[in-house]
């Protein structure tokens, strides 16, 4: 059945050509879906296309439509009628993630770091249903400091720290003695040890140690940086990781990770990560997610319009006065934004030209703008 | 750095696959071993580096100039894997969900 919708498709792409007509592909799949397993000969295909040629290109938008006021309204209409609360995500377990119009003004303003960054990990499928994998790969990912599986103490008379590791929460973690000692010889410490503790010498001042006990607590074993939590959650396709906290780069670098569906919600790290398409279709699927989840539909076209203005110079800009406004080269534009004396004021210094070409600055000076009707110019041509 | 196992999933709906650094041959970047194959991920749509006259044919038949096109830093996950320069044309061709898939032309820039 396949085979002969492929092939039917093959030659529908084909005659395309030969016509010079492009379709887009979505129509194509649609009228091959129509067409399917009735005989048609080139002749009646060839006028089919036409046909479908000319009702296309009825159907697109025209040019010179005054798209972003369109996408603006069909984004910020919807926009209202979001609640400006964030409320606790009932799906995921435990976790908290930022919903609604919060989490769309992140996604708008390019923010390096979203409030509730997380990661969903998912792995390789031989091994999607091995829990011990999986709890082991967990545990490479979240953060276990000193104190997570060990007592620090403050030895005063000796002027030391001193590190008590508990013994089953080591074993639990897959974390050994060498590999305290390593990290902290890593880190530049002086330390003596035996067989149960670990000892760092403070230098001869209380405040030092306590700082030095401190320091201790909170150093990190195991994990990634900038995860705190990591659960596993078991899905109809295997087990999959969400956390609380997200590193891309070092989370895919793991071993049976997968790393063609592993996603994070932090959008500048699928830039960093991915490249800046990767970034756009993120951008796309975030907004979308977000204004699905408050049960607005609004059509993906003017999703699709915000993401490509945003990632348009090749890296994530706010749509505010930091990235795609404040780049506008009109005066008359930037002053009518935001912080107006001080654009006028530069510009006057510096001797700006308005070149009046934008909507926004033909408005303020009351000339007809370059969007819908305006983009033609009409010359009367007098009759000899 | 070791370019890291990847997925074996199989390649992207619609494209022929993309070349893997060791595929390409001498063109391309020289020696940069990246540590993830970024072409994989399923965020990533189709990124191919277009040649000169290529490249003219594009700005001809759009009748644009280089700068107007959108763009790309050199810097760039993708744009690394291709060995691109500043200057050079990359064509994308994303999956769609309005149009099914289309092409989109983004030009190599400076970071």
């Amino acid at each position: 059945m396949a085979k002969t919708t492929e092939k039917l498709k093959e030659t529908v792409q084909k005659e395309l050509e030969k016509m010079k007509i492009h379709i887009p592909e979505s129509v194509v799949d649609k009228l091959v879906a129509r067409i399917g397993r009735k005989k048609v000969s080139i002749k009646d295909l060839r006028n089919v296309l036409k046909e479908v040629a000319e009702k296309f290109a009825q159907h697109m938008i025209e040019p010179g439509e005054a798209v972003g006021i369109v996408t603006a309204q069909s984004i910020g209409e919807p926009g209202t009628q979001m609640t400006m609360r964030t409320f606790h995500y009932a799906g995921v377990a435990e976790m908290n993630v930022t919903l609604g119009l919060p989490r769309l003004i992140e996604i708008v303003d390019a923010r390096k770091t979203p409030s509730t960054p997380m990661m969903e990990i998912h792995l390789l499928p031989k091994f999607r249903d091995d829990r011990k994998k999986v709890g082991k790969i967990a545990s490479e990912i979240e953060i276990t400091k000193i104190i997570d599986i060990a007592e620090v103490e403050t030895d005063i008379t000796n002027m030391q720290v001193i590190i008590k590791p508990d013994l089953k929460k080591i074993r639990k973690k897959e974390i050994t003695m060498d590999n305290i000692k390593e990290k902290l010889l890593e880190k530049g410490y002086e330390i003596e040890s035996n067989k149960s503790t670990i000892s760092i010498k403070s230098e001869p001042s209380y405040r030092k140690l306590h700082a030095l006990a401190t320091e201790i607590k909170v150093m990190k074993i195991k994990g990634k940086d900038g995860v705190s939590r990591a659960l596993i959650k078991k899905e109809p396709e295997g087990y999959v990781i969400y956390t609380e906290g997200s590193n891309f780069a070092k989370v895919l670098e793991i071993d049976g990770v997968d790393q063609t569906t592993t996603t994070t919600n932090n959008i500048y790290e699928i830039f960093e990560v991915l490249g800046i398409e990767a970034a756009r279709n993120a951008i796309i699927d975030e907004a979308s997610k977000t204004l699905q989840e408050q049960g607005l539909n609004v059509d993906i076209r003017h999703i699709m319009l915000v993401a490509d203005l945003v990632t348009n110079k090749g890296t994530v800009e706010s749509i505010g006065r930091h990235g795609v406004s404040g780049k506008k080269s009109s005066v008359l534009a930037r002053a009518a934004f935001e912080i107006t004396v001080n654009h006028l004021l530069n510009a006057g210094v510096v001797g700006e030209d308005e070149p009046l070409v934008g909507v926004t600055e033909n408005i303020i000076v009351g000339q007809p703008i370059s969007l819908g009707t305006g983009v033609v110019q009409l010359v009367y041509k007098p009759k000899r | 750095m070791l370019l890291s196992g990847c997925a074996d999933n199989p390649g992207k709906p619609g494209g022929q696959g993309f070349k893997s650094p060791q595929a390409r041959g001498s063109e391309g970047f020289q020696g940069e071993r990246m540590k993830i194959d970024v072409t994989k991920h399923k965020l990533v749509p189709e990124h191919v580096l277009l040649s000169d006259t290529e490249s003219k044919d594009v700005l001809k038949k759009y009748n644009v100039s280089r700068d107007s096109l959108p763009q790309i830093p050199v810097t760039d996950p993708c744009a690394r894997m291709l060995g691109a320069k500043p200057g050079q044309i990359i064509k994308i061709i994303r999956r769609s969900q309005t149009a099914g898939s289309f092409t989109a032309y983004r030009m190599v820039v400076e970071a």
